[in-house]
């Protein structure tokens, strides 16, 4: 083998010097530094098909995108950076909730285009809290504490408990303060579910629609009758109205 | 550390033909002003109630906050109070 020892290596005319021939292959061995720190050195496109770059040598700053690179943001495959997630959610935190920048977002489930009787933009649990709307200015007693509602979507759940104080009034018992007014339709259709009361078995209650209280009702089998206040006078009722919107 | 709870109104909503209005009263918990919990309170104000002569009763709204009185005045027209005695009126059928 030959050796040649030049101190630099320079074009003898023009400003190109040609290493070679097609075909010659150039061994750079291994603890060979190539030191181009004091220049730019320029790759063309595609010459480079076998190469090794030692590990946690490339930072984010090398990386060409549009957008904004900081920790909400990562990459994607048009070389931009986007934000983390879906557009207009975040995680709440560390909590992982799924929370949505806008308060009326909401699921589309069980439809691939947005339909809106499949839209599930609601959720709320709260208190509430009982009310005479008889008209006979009644105040009821054990509320505190028992009246609760989860609402989902357009239905309500709302659960009570009431006591009647004693009372001679005709008007018929109403039971209002419902925390959300019932969707308004021909008739009243959505019931109250007893699970304890100390009037006469077989008492119904039933949501006004397009309004925020229940009416009692009681039956002979053949005709329904409204009860009067004077009827459940200090008669104690618990139970879980379910509700539309 | 200063524990501190107070009530905000949480929501107005406006809803129905009859405009009735559903407040959110929120009690909220804090501790050095960083929220610790959040409870929901919901009643609904109608316009009125009806007599024993079927008219209409305003609603008294002294005892709800400024801005719910607010909303309430707006959106209570004399038309919407008409419209919802009749309501009330036809609601004695079951």
């Amino acid at each position: 083998m030959s050796e040649v020892k030049v101190n630099k290596i320079s074009p003898r005319s023009g400003t190109d010097v040609t290493l070679g021939d097609s075909g010659d292959t150039f061994t750079v061995p291994t603890g060979v530094t190539l030191d181009t720190s004091n220049s730019t050195v320029t790759l063309p496109d595609g010459s480079v098909t076998n190469a090794k770059i030692v590990d946690s040598t490339i930072e984010l700053a090398k990386l060409s995108a549009t957008g904004t690179k900081d920790a909400t943001t990562f990459l994607r495959g048009d070389n931009t950076f986007a934000a983390a997630g879906l557009n207009g959610w975040s995680e709440n935190g560390a909590n992982n909730d799924l929370l949505p920048a806008s308060a009326s977002a909401g699921i589309y489930l069980g439809v691939n285009s947005a339909t809106a009787a499949n839209l599930l933009d609601d959720y709320e649990e709260g208190s509430w809290t009982p009310i005479d709307d008889s008209g006979a200015g009644l105040s009821f007693s054990n509320t505190s504490g028992n009246c609760f509602y989860t609402k989902i979507g357009n239905v309500v759940c709302a659960s009570f408990r009431v006591t009647y104080p004693s009372t001679a009034t005709s008007n018929n018992a109403h039971i209002g303060g419902l925390p959300f007014t019932a969707k308004s339709q021909s008739v009243n259709t959505d019931a109250v579910s007893f699970g304890e009361q100390n009037y006469v078995a077989g008492t119904m209650a039933v949501v006004s629609q397009g309004n925020t209280n229940f009416l009692f009702l009681t039956t002979n089998g053949s005709s329904v009758s409204l009860v009067p206040n004077s009827s459940i006078s200090g008669k104690d009722f618990r139970g879980t109205v379910i509700y539309k919107t | 550390m200063a524990i501190t709870k107070e009530t905000q109104i949480g929501k107005i909503e406006v809803v129905g033909k009859y405009k009735s209005v559903q407040v959110r009263t929120d009690t909220v918990v804090m501790e050095d002003g960083e929220e610790l919990s959040r409870k929901y309170h919901r009643h609904v104000l109608a316009c009125g109630t009806l007599d024993a002569d079927n008219n209409l009763v305003d609603t008294v709204l002294t005892d709800e906050h400024a801005e719910v009185q607010a909303v309430c005045n707006a959106v209570w027209t004399q038309s919407i109070k008409d419209a919802y005695r009749t309501f009330l009126a036809s609601q004695n059928d079951i």
